[in-house]
Order: structure tokens, then C-alpha cells, then sequence
């Protein structure tokens, strides 16, 4: 018990906490019910075993959305390089062309 | 994994999140194929999901309906947890796969900036080679009945004074620079519109490098690249090579196949200053039409004959691939580099 509500103010207190905030209340709310004197041994698990769950549920969602963020973080950085690639292409064969000039109006 | 699938999945685990749901739906999401995909992504996920299920139909059996209720709530959450890890997992390989991409757009783009530098500087070399041509071609179209253009002037003075600094830098004495210095300076001043007084002044002052160079019982260290250097100025190719410096150019014949004056006497130019030695001069030539190339090469021949040395020139045809037809190619042998 001690160890599932330690887990949750570490989740908790995450900056991002606000995008799991609906598996982290599910969490609160089964501690809650876990620690409360009118609920029997059975059922003290059973809400534990849920919280661990919606805990678990919550480190995934925000491990989820970070791993968005970083795809798009390398979208945007993939885009970004593959125009300066197709750039650098374009002037390299305009420079290509303009060698090529060169090379035959010094044959001729 | 497709980013269909993705999009199901993410439908999946925001239906998961739901706070209501009945023991059918719940099914329905285990037999659902994301849920297959979920328990291969997730596996310790994805069981922990099904022992909670499988308690939740135990205690229905016992008609335990809140343990029943737990069970399922359980059980939905780490299904939910299963797909989300599965998501996660498919956005890292998105992710991976697009870092594979950048690298290859990486690499390309480093190659493509390695070669647009070596294309840069052979377009400097070609820019600088048309330069160097323009100048000689101006020095080499002096005609002593034509009259010469302010361009040519500049040009030829500056190669009369470029020659003199070399002569007096070979050990030219001041009894032999000082009367072609005079003529240059009155040359300068007057700017005189005659071929012939800037056409002796070019001739006389690479005769006196010639003759400073030919003191010396062969070249001096340096003359190779003296040479390779000259004769890339008057409009040549030239490589130093062990067996020599080799000059060669296609402009020794004309498009008509006619015998060019101005290469012919820019290469006289280049054969009086340095004066060492034999030059062995090939023509490449096609091999179907060596007959007609007979015929060329023999007015070279003898026009390369009327220049100071006749018997230094030896001129023969190669029939070659490797160059183009009326391409000239002449090994200065004496021109090696130890």
C-alpha cells in the first residue's frame, strides 16, 4: 500500500501528470477505498490491485505520449533534412551542368 | 504495423478508459484482433489483464457481483495499460525507422556537400583554364598586319613583364634587360597599335628565358613545374609525370581540320623557353579515318619545323580511344623531377 501511493505522488508530481489524470484518479480513488476501515481484507486487495493497475495504466500513457512527442520531434527534424537534401542535390546538379559547359567549351 | 492498426488502438484504449463497462464488452475487447496485437506488444501486460479477467468469472460463479465488478475494473484497466504499451512500442519503431531515414537523407546530404565542393573547384580550375586561354588567345592572335585591341595590349604587356622578372630571376643581366626594359616602358607609354612591335617584344623576352635556361647544361630544380605552369597560362593541359611534363591540348587543329597558327606558335612560345631537351609530340587520331589524319598530322609537322629547333619536335600518330581525334599530346622527356 505504502509502495502504490508513493508510486503515485512520483506520477504525480510529473509535469506532464495532467495527460494521465483520468487513470491517476482512478488510482486516488482505489487507495481511497483500499485504506478505508469499512471495507474488508477482500476488498482492500481488490482496490489495490485496481489501483496498481490504473497506475500502471498511467506511467504507460505518459511513457505513451512522450514517445509521440519524440516521433514528432524526428518528423519534423526528418522533414527538415530531407529538403536540405534535395536542395544540396538541386545545386549540386546545377554545379554539375555548369562543369559540364565548361568541360566542352574548353574541348571545342 | 500499420498506422490503421495504431488509430484502432488508440480507439481501444480511450473506450478502456471509460468509467462504465459490461462484462460483454470487455469480451469483445479481448477477442478483438488490437487486443492480439496488444498481447504480443505486451505480453506481461496483456496476462495480467487476463488473470484478473479470468477472477472476474470466478467470482461471478460464486455470484460475488462486487468482487465480480473489481475483478473486471482490473482487468479493463491493464488491458487498457497492454494496448497503451503496445501503442508506445509501435511510435519507437515509427520513430526508429524514421531515424534510419535520417541518417540516409544525413548521409546523402554530406556526400552531395563533398561534391558540389570538388565540382566548385574544377569549375574555379575550368574558369581560371578559360582565363588563361582568353589571355593567350589574344597574345597568340597578334598579327603583324593586324591591329591590336586595347585587351591584347594589356595582355602582352603583362606577359613581357612577367617574362623579364623571370629572366632577370634565371640571371639575365642588366646589359640584356635593360634595352627590352626601355622597349617596354616606351611600349606602355605609346601603346602603340602594332602586332609586330608587341609580337617581337613577346618573342624577345621568352628567347631570353630560353637562352638563361639553356645556359644550364639541363633544368634547373623547379623547371617542371615552371613549365606545367606556363603552359597551363598559354591556354595548355600539362601534367608532370615521371617520363616528363606532358603538354597537350585539341586545339591544335581547327573544326575544319585545318592546322591552327595561334596553337602552333603559343606552343613555339613554350618550346623556346624552355629548351631543354627532346619533345616527342603524339596526335591521336580515329582509327577510320587515318588517312585524312595522315594529311593533317603532315602539315603539322611541318609547321612545327619552321620554329627555332626543327629537329627537337618529333611528331607521330597514335590511334587511341583515350583521347580525341586531333588531340596533340607532347612529353618535354627532359622535364623529370628526380
Amino acid at each position: 500500500m505504502a509502495f502504490l501511493r508513493h508510486r503515485l505522488e512520483q506520477l504525480e508530481a510529473r509535469e506532464d501528470a495532467a495527460h494521465a489524470e483520468g487513470s491517476l484518479e482512478q488510482a486516488r480513488r482505489a487507495l481511497q477505498i483500499a485504506s478505508s476501515p469499512a471495507e474488508d481484507a477482500a476488498a482492500s486487495a481488490r482496490a489495490q490491485e485496481i489501483a496498481r493497475a490504473a497506475l500502471v495504466l498511467a506511467d504507460r500513457q505518459l511513457e505513451r505520449r512522450l514517445a509521440e512527442e519524440r516521433l514528432l520531434e524526428t518528423q519534423r527534424r526528418v522533414a527538415a533534412n530531407r529538403e536540405r537534401a534535395k536542395a544540396q542535390r538541386l545545386a549540386l546538379e546545377a554545379l554539375m551542368r555548369e562543369r559540364a559547359s565548361l568541360a566542352r567549351g574548353e574541348q571545342r | 504495423m500499420t498506422s490503421r492498426a495504431l488509430s484502432i488502438l488508440l480507439s481501444l484504449v480511450g473506450l478502456s478508459c471509460a468509467s462504465q463497462r459490461t462484462v460483454g464488452t470487455a469480451d469483445a475487447l479481448f477477442a478483438a484482433p488490437q487486443a492480439e496485437l496488444a498481447r504480443e506488444q505486451a505480453p506481461d501486460l496483456y496476462g495480467q489483464a487476463q488473470a484478473a479477467e479470468a477472477a472476474a468469472e470466478e467470482a461471478r460463479r460464486r455470484k460475488d457481483d462486487r468482487a465480480a465488478d473489481d475483478y473486471h475494473t482490473a482487468a479493463r484497466l491493464w488491458l487498457a495499460a497492454a494496448m497503451t504499451e503496445a501503442e508506445r512500442l509501435l511510435l519507437e519503431q515509427q520513430r526508429a525507422e524514421l531515424q534510419q531515414e535520417e541518417e540516409r537523407w544525413a548521409m546523402q546530404l554530406a556526400r552531395d556537400q563533398e561534391a558540389c565542393a570538388t565540382v566548385a573547384r574544377d569549375i574555379s580550375r575550368y574558369e581560371a583554364r578559360a582565363v588563361a586561354l582568353l589571355e593567350a588567345d589574344r597574345i597568340a592572335a597578334l598579327d603583324e598586319r593586324s591591329t591590336p585591341s586595347e585587351a591584347t595590349l594589356d595582355a602582352v604587356l603583362t606577359r613581357v613583364q612577367l617574362n623579364l622578372a623571370l629572366a632577370e630571376a634565371l640571371g639575365a643581366a642588366d646589359a640584356q634587360l635593360i634595352p627590352l626594359r626601355a622597349r617596354v616602358d616606351a611600349f606602355a607609354r605609346k601603346r602603340p597599335r602594332s602586332g609586330a612591335t608587341a609580337e617581337a617584344l613577346l618573342i624577345e623576352t621568352e628567347a631570353l628565358i630560353g637562352e638563361m635556361r639553356g645556359q644550364w647544361p639541363e633544368p634547373r630544380p623547379g623547371a617542371s613545374t615552371e613549365l606545367v605552369e606556363t603552359a597551363l597560362a598559354t591556354g595548355f593541359l600539362a601534367d608532370r609525370l615521371p617520363r616528363g611534363v606532358t603538354v597537350r591540348s585539341e586545339r591544335f587543329f581547327t573544326s575544319s581540320g585545318q592546322v591552327s597558327s595561334a596553337t602552333v606558335k603559343r606552343f613555339g612560345g613554350l618550346l623556346s623557353a624552355f629548351p631543354h631537351g627532346p619533345v616527342a609530340c603524339q596526335v591521336a587520331v580515329d582509327e577510320l579515318r587515318a588517312g585524312v589524319w595522315g594529311r593533317r598530322v603532315a602539315q603539322l609537322v611541318e609547321r612545327l619545323r619552321l620554329t627555332d629547333d626543327p629537329e627537337r619536335v618529333s611528331v607521330s600518330m597514335v590511334v587511341t580511344k583515350a583521347l580525341r581525334a586531333g588531340a596533340v599530346q607532347c612529353t618535354f622527356a627532359a622535364y623529370r623531377e628526380p
